[in-house]
């Protein structure tokens, strides 16, 4: 076999070509990163000089400061920026309850919470390129393949206000296209703890159990649905008698998260226990072990009346996952 | 003597042709990795805004997580090391530090610090290990374990601390590393949202030399004082933030460090844990789940993330460097020896068909092709194949490529995570990103060729690399009764 010769002069033509495309595409992209780093300082320079020009912090928000003639001038500003000044105060609502109930209002008062629905449904208000390019988020209203970052931080936005009446709007996020969308609504829905959407919430653990294509977690749900009051346990009994191993077994999960906290948290005892107590012992010999391990800790957090009459047997369960938490 | 200069040229001409598709696939491949990162890591950057890692940080369903530290002689730095392991951010989490018989004062450091105590443990070895010799335990930091046993190698010590784990999921720390408090959450994360099941998720590990720390933690950040140090930063970089962001993506994540792995107890006790056949235990594991999950038909994910942090001290001398490099390039060689039938069968999908031919070619192989490249070029040159121009344009060309992803990943860094933030260090980076590939490089392939022919030799020696522990020795101080308090109350 010969092997070809290859040619020069071709060759180094083509090679001068690449090296001078990779030199300009390596200093393209240094430039880039010095860009990057101006960009970025004075962004955070600029979002620092808004708050400070508006008095925006914590505690003047905390405390009723803005005024009405701040206010005024807040709604002068493009909504992009008035988000990039709410973003800080936002995020800080998690830790500190109060200042979600003030930045409600302040919220209400400026419309966001109004575009933030909308957003939310994929209306987007239409804005102007330059209003665009000064957030970093702006660009993406041009995108509507990128929409979905605006749509999750519009329903990450409604749960850290802990906007009640949206809660419509976020379980019907819950069937947006993109997942982290889907996500976000889920935890938003965990923050409001409206019980009218725990239905939903039901329903949705019950097709990720049985159907299998679920985009949201089983853990995401769960932990979800454990954060509503166990005055909505009630709800749960259809899939504490669900056919589906599984769906018992996670709704026994559900059932002691909300029968724990309560208990830990010393307040009024379960409304409901006359009609958990005989559904709490068919479940302590239900035939998955941990479904009945899962009833005997939710008898032990509830105090049911059950707990010294059914409880003792179960100590002598063939299983030793349902024995040892008995026996804890 | 003209069939035998025939024969030469000949030759030749095919290793020059042999080093172009190295040059091409490897830079190709690198190239498309590199923008396929660009891609999720902006994508990634923007998730963080929304991740809710404060619901997951209260969530009483958050699975309990035993951090497992294989110790041999850390004496310097392991009481920072479990200092920041038993700071992290997750409460459901249990230390457990396995000294591999140490022979310096490992043990004693640790006893001292943290107040341990002789204990009793029972030890049903489920994973075949050295004998475990004693327990050691505070009552005042209930989530803390140190087990003292009879020297095995890193891969038993990790298997002790299997045996004795009792979490679904464990988290592997080198002893040598520094967690950043919310990692473990960070690593946790794409366990609990996908939908799919996530048996592995992989964090990224940066280089400590050059910053501050204090109790466990990095208090000032910075980048290190010498030239080999800093090259090493911006590879880290590349590695991390270019490859393996762009593999994972790609379903062909071959390689999680195991200086900072989350893994499911139960995934890794059906494979038998990790095996001492290699001298990269992580990879060689990956790879064995990997194997599993097809054989069983089993729909799993590995998750590789760029913001779970652990912070390492890298070898600051030429020694040490040398000793890391010839170990990973032994252990490279080995492990794609082991799982040699995974390779180009459909079975496996995007890592049997692509990933690892690529590391085979381009990271195995590719060692030698490159490193006869840089004698045979010349060669070829003077044997007349070559024109001066073509000759000059191509070592130019092979600088400049190395020099535009080092420089990607730099910008990938700045475009996320901003980890160093004087104006000067991104400066700073950015030249030695264009700098790597004068001198730097060609070092490392040398100790890479080194590793190829130990492999090739059959020497199966783990080269210990010592570290000074510098970095948090400077701010450290012990370990107060009240902090260590502190410490165990959080972790539940």
């Amino acid at each position: 076999m010969v092997l070809p010769i290859p040619n020069l002069p071709f060759l180094t033509s083509l090679a001068r070509s690449i090296l001078a495309t990779v030199t300009v595409g390596t200093l393209a992209l240094a430039v880039g990163a010095m860009l990057r780093r101006w960009h970025h300082d004075r962004f955070d320079r600029r979002v620092k000089n808004l708050c400070i020009h508006y008095a925006l912090t914590p505690s003047t928000v905390l405390e009723g400061k803005y005024s009405a003639q701040c206010l005024a001038r807040l709604r002068t500003l493009p909504l992009s920026n008035l988000e990039l000044l709410l973003e800080p105060l936002l995020l800080r609502c998690a830790t500190a309850p109060p200042l979600a109930t003030v930045l409600e209002e302040l919220c209400l008062e400026l419309g966001l919470i109004d575009v933030w629905q909308r957003r939310i449904l994929n209306q987007f208000v239409p804005i102007s390129f330059r209003d665009a390019l000064s957030s970093p988020d702006g660009l993406l209203h041009f995108f509507p393949r990128l929409r979905f970052f605006l749509r999750a931080r519009s329903a990450r936005n409604l749960g850290l206000l802990r906007h009640q009446a949206s809660w419509p709007i976020l379980a019907k996020a819950l069937g947006d296209p993109h997942p982290d969308v889907q996500q976000v609504a889920l935890r938003s829905l965990a923050a409001l703890r409206e019980p009218q959407s725990f239905p939903t919430l039901l329903d949705r653990m019950e097709k990720a159990v049985t159907e299998n294509h679920s985009r949201l977690s089983l853990h995401s749900l769960k932990a979800a649905m454990a954060k509503f009051p166990l005055s909505q346990a009630l709800q749960l009994l259809p899939s504490l008698r669900h056919p589906h191993p599984r769906v018992r077994s996670v709704a026994m999960e559900i059932l002691r998260e909300m029968a724990k906290r309560e208990a830990a948290g010393e307040k009024a005892l379960f409304q409901h226990k006359s009609v958990f107590d005989r559904e709490l012992a068919t479940l302590t010999s239900d035939v998955d072990p941990e479904v009945r391990a899962l009833a005997a800790e939710v008898i032990a957090h509830l105090d049911v009346a059950l707990s010294s009459s059914v409880l003792p047997p179960k100590l002598q369960d063939r299983r030793p996952c349902g024995h040892s938490k008995l026996a804890a | 003597m003209d069939m035998w200069g025939s024969l030469f040229e000949h030759g030749l001409i095919f290793f020059n042709l042999l080093i172009l598709s190295y040059f091409v696939v490897g830079n190709g491949v690198y190239t498309a990795l590199m923008v396929i990162s660009l891609r999720a890591i902006w994508i990634h950057s923007r998730r963080l805004a929304y991740q809710g890692l404060t619901e997951l940080r209260g969530s009483s369903l958050a699975p309990p997580v035993t951090i497992i530290v294989p110790a041999w002689n850390e004496e310097r730095i392991i009481v920072e090391t479990v200092r920041s392991a038993l700071g992290v951010d997750y409460a459901p989490v249990s230390v457990l530090v396995v000294d591999d018989g140490s022979t310096d004062s490992t043990l004693k450091r640790l006893a001292a610090v943290f107040k341990l105590v002789p204990t009793d443990r029972i030890y049903q070895p489920a994973l075949p290990t050295s004998p475990v010799r004693s327990f050691y335990a505070n009552p005042h930091i209930p989530n803390l374990l140190v087990v003292h046993k009879q020297r095995g190698g890193k891969p038993d010590a990790l298997n002790t601390g299997i045996n004795l784990c009792r979490t679904p999921y464990f988290c592997c720390l080198d002893a040598d590393c520094i967690l950043e408090r919310d990692s473990l959450l960070r690593l946790m994360d794409p366990i609990l949202t996908s939908p799919r099941e996530t048996i592995v998720s992989g964090g990224i590990v940066r280089i400590i030399n050059g910053c501050t720390g204090k109790n466990g933690q990095i208090v000032k950040l910075g980048l290190p004082r010498t030239s080999l140090e800093r090259f090493q930063v911006v590879e880290y970089l590349r590695s991390f933030l270019t490859g393996r962001t762009g593999w994972s993506l790609l379903g062909g994540t071959v390689i999680v460090s195991g200086a900072l792995a989350l893994f499911q107890h139960k995934a890794v006790m059906e494979v038998g844990g990790f095996s001492a056949d290699t001298v990269t235990e992580d990879m060689d594991l990956i790879i064995t789940l990997r194997h599993w999950a097809a054989k069983n038909k089993r729909d799993i994910e590995m998750s590789f993330t760029s913001d779970p942090v652990c912070w390492t001290e890298c070898p600051a001398s030429l020694a040490m460097l040398s000793r890391q490099r010839r170990r990973w390039q032994l252990g490279l060689c080995q492990t794609l020896r082991k799982h040699r039938g995974m390779l180009f069968r459909r079975r496996y999908g995007m890592v049997g068909l692509f990933s690892l031919p690529f590391h085979l070619y381009v990271e195995g192989l590719g060692t030698i092709v490159e490193f006869l490249g840089y004698l045979l070029v010349p060669l070829s040159f003077f044997g007349g194949l070559i024109s001066p121009a073509l000759l000059i344009i191509l070592v130019l060309l092979g600088l400049a490529y190395g020099g535009f992803l080092s420089v990607g990943a730099v910008l990938l860094e700045e475009m996320t995570y901003r980890r160093y933030p004087r104006p000067r260090d991104l400066l700073v980076l950015l030249a030695y990103g264009m700098l790597e590939n004068i001198g730097y490089r060609q070092l490392i392939l040398f100790f890479r060729v080194e590793g190829t022919l130990k492999f090739l030799v059959g020497s199966h020696r783990w080269e210990k690399v010592m570290h000074k522990g510098e970095a948090l020795s400077s701010g450290a101080t012990d370990l107060t009764p009240a902090s260590a308090q502190g410490s165990a109350d959080k972790a539940g």
